[in-house]
């Protein structure tokens, strides 16, 4: 049986590099609109980019936030979200005044200079990751791998086994995240070249 | 720890991809654009930087742009005739991860102040060529046929105020004559500005690049050294990496 291969479009995110991204690893993905075409899946991705705000209402607008929870909370389903998409997978958000995001990863996104980041923001470019715990996202990259980030926001986790790769820029933040079956990278493995299409070809052999 | 770029940059006139000397581009080719950014998005370059220097982009060529995009894996800034908000949008829409302006911004610099909202700051480059005049330095605009009479530190201070995330510092004079950078330039620069600066102007080896990384450039430009000579993007990171510059190696599954 062949993997079924989703990106969610809710209006945001550059869903286009991600696709050819895909197709260099021979996945066809279905670019969806429709929150109830989810279920036909068996590995979505949630893409991003902008503020936490801006997206997650976005996504409530379309009542992509309970299809989403419902497709996740099957466990042999698994979805992958990148950038912002990673970001509304926590409890809240604090870009541009307080939001409730999807709850599917316990845990808040701050302005890094909140963490105590006296570096410029936004934290952009490409930087190296540090495996904490061993993940089968990844499988086969090392510390010395670096992925293309953009964000002036980072993910605060509540549960430490749940943090699986940090990124030190000013402070340590998370790069990977991983609850059962959702995942999360802080950068965009559709703009990392070879070890992006790595963790790319991580989660769909998974 | 954030890397240093290693940066490609490709001048298309409309029909090839062209590169000469102090932005007298016209004379020499330098390939098909597909075929170049296809080998450098392989051979790992940090970031493409792709100029429409025809000036016939008024409106934007969709099928054009995507046929670039879609054969890079690595972050692409895309420059040119940018002078309008829907060029910008239809750009981003088309793959760009960047705008870079540069004319525009002498005749109507609020757009800075509008694109940096609308995108945010990290998409929008500004990019700013001078020549040395005496002790100083004139900015240039229009492909560097028209001189301003903007001040080069003000103009950076007014650009990064108004919201620009990144500055390419283009020195006219070095371009293309792979020389070396104008390091006193970009220690100017870098020493003014608290966004990323990409060294763009003369790079011929890559001793160039270690000496723009000392006066404080986070990413190097580079054309003529990469089209017309055995040097590679690839060599260059491990020239590099010898110095302790903190630089993207290569990613291969061992």
């Amino acid at each position: 049986m062949t993997i079924k291969v989703a990106i969610i479009n809710y209006g945001i995110g550059n869903i286009r590099s991600l696709y050819n991204s895909l197709k260099k690893i021979e996945i066809e993905a279905e670019i969806i609109t429709d929150p109830e075409s989810i279920y036909k899946f068996d590995k979505v991705f949630l893409p991003g980019v902008g503020s936490y705000k801006d997206a997650i209402e976005k996504i409530k607008k379309i009542g992509w936030d309970k299809a989403i929870k419902n497709f996740s909370s099957n466990q042999n389903k698994s979805l992958f979200g990148i950038c912002v998409g990673m970001q509304i997978l926590s409890t809240y958000g604090y870009e541009h005044g307080i939001s409730n995001g999807l709850d599917i990863i316990k845990g808040e996104i701050l302005r890094m200079d909140e963490h105590g980041c006296e570096l410029k923001l936004p934290h952009i470019g490409w930087n190296n990751i540090k495996v904490l715990n061993k993940n089968l996202l990844t499988e086969n990259l090392n510390n010395e791998d670096n992925f293309y980030f953009v964000n002036s926001y980072s993910f605060k986790t509540v549960n430490s086994n749940e943090l699986i790769a940090t990124t030190s820029y000013g402070i340590e933040f998370p790069s990977i995240i991983n609850k059962q079956n959702v995942f999360g990278t802080q950068f965009h493995p559709e703009k990392s070249s070879k070890a992006g299409i790595q963790i790319l070809k991580n989660f769909i052999n998974a | 720890m954030l890397k240093v770029r290693i940066i490609t940059t490709m001048l298309w006139n409309g029909s090839t991809l062209v590169k000469g000397n102090k932005f007298e581009n016209e004379k020499r080719s330098a390939g098909s654009p597909l075929t170049t950014v296809k080998i450098y998005d392989s051979r790992d370059v940090d970031e493409i930087l792709f100029f429409d220097i025809s000036r016939n982009n008024k409106t934007i060529d969709k099928d054009f742009i995507l046929s670039i995009t879609d054969c890079v894996s690595v972050p692409i800034t895309i420059g040119g005739g940018i002078e309008k908000i829907s060029q910008m949008n239809d750009l981003f829409e088309y793959g760009a991860d960047k705008i870079a302006i540069n004319s525009i911004i002498f005749k109507n610099p609020d757009i800075i102040d509008k694109a940096s909202k609308l995108f945010g700051s990290q998409a929008i480059t500004v990019s700013i060529d001078v020549k040395k005049k005496n002790q100083n330095y004139e900015c240039y605009y229009d492909l560097g046929k028209i001189k301003s009479n903007r001040k080069l530190n003000d103009l950076l201070v007014e650009c990064v105020d108004r919201g620009a995330g990144e500055i390419i510092i283009n020195c006219i004079d070095n371009d293309g004559l792979m020389k070396g950078y104008d390091n006193k330039l970009i220690h100017q620069t870098s020493s003014l500005v608290n966004v990323p600066i990409v060294a763009s102007g003369g790079a011929g080896n890559y001793e160039h690049f270690y000496e723009a990384y000392k006066n404080g450039a986070d990413a190097f430009a580079a054309a003529s050294i990469y089209h017309f000579t055995k040097h590679t993007p690839a060599e260059a990171k491990k020239y590099l990496l010898k110095k302790k510059v903190p630089i993207r190696e290569n990613f291969i599954i061992e």
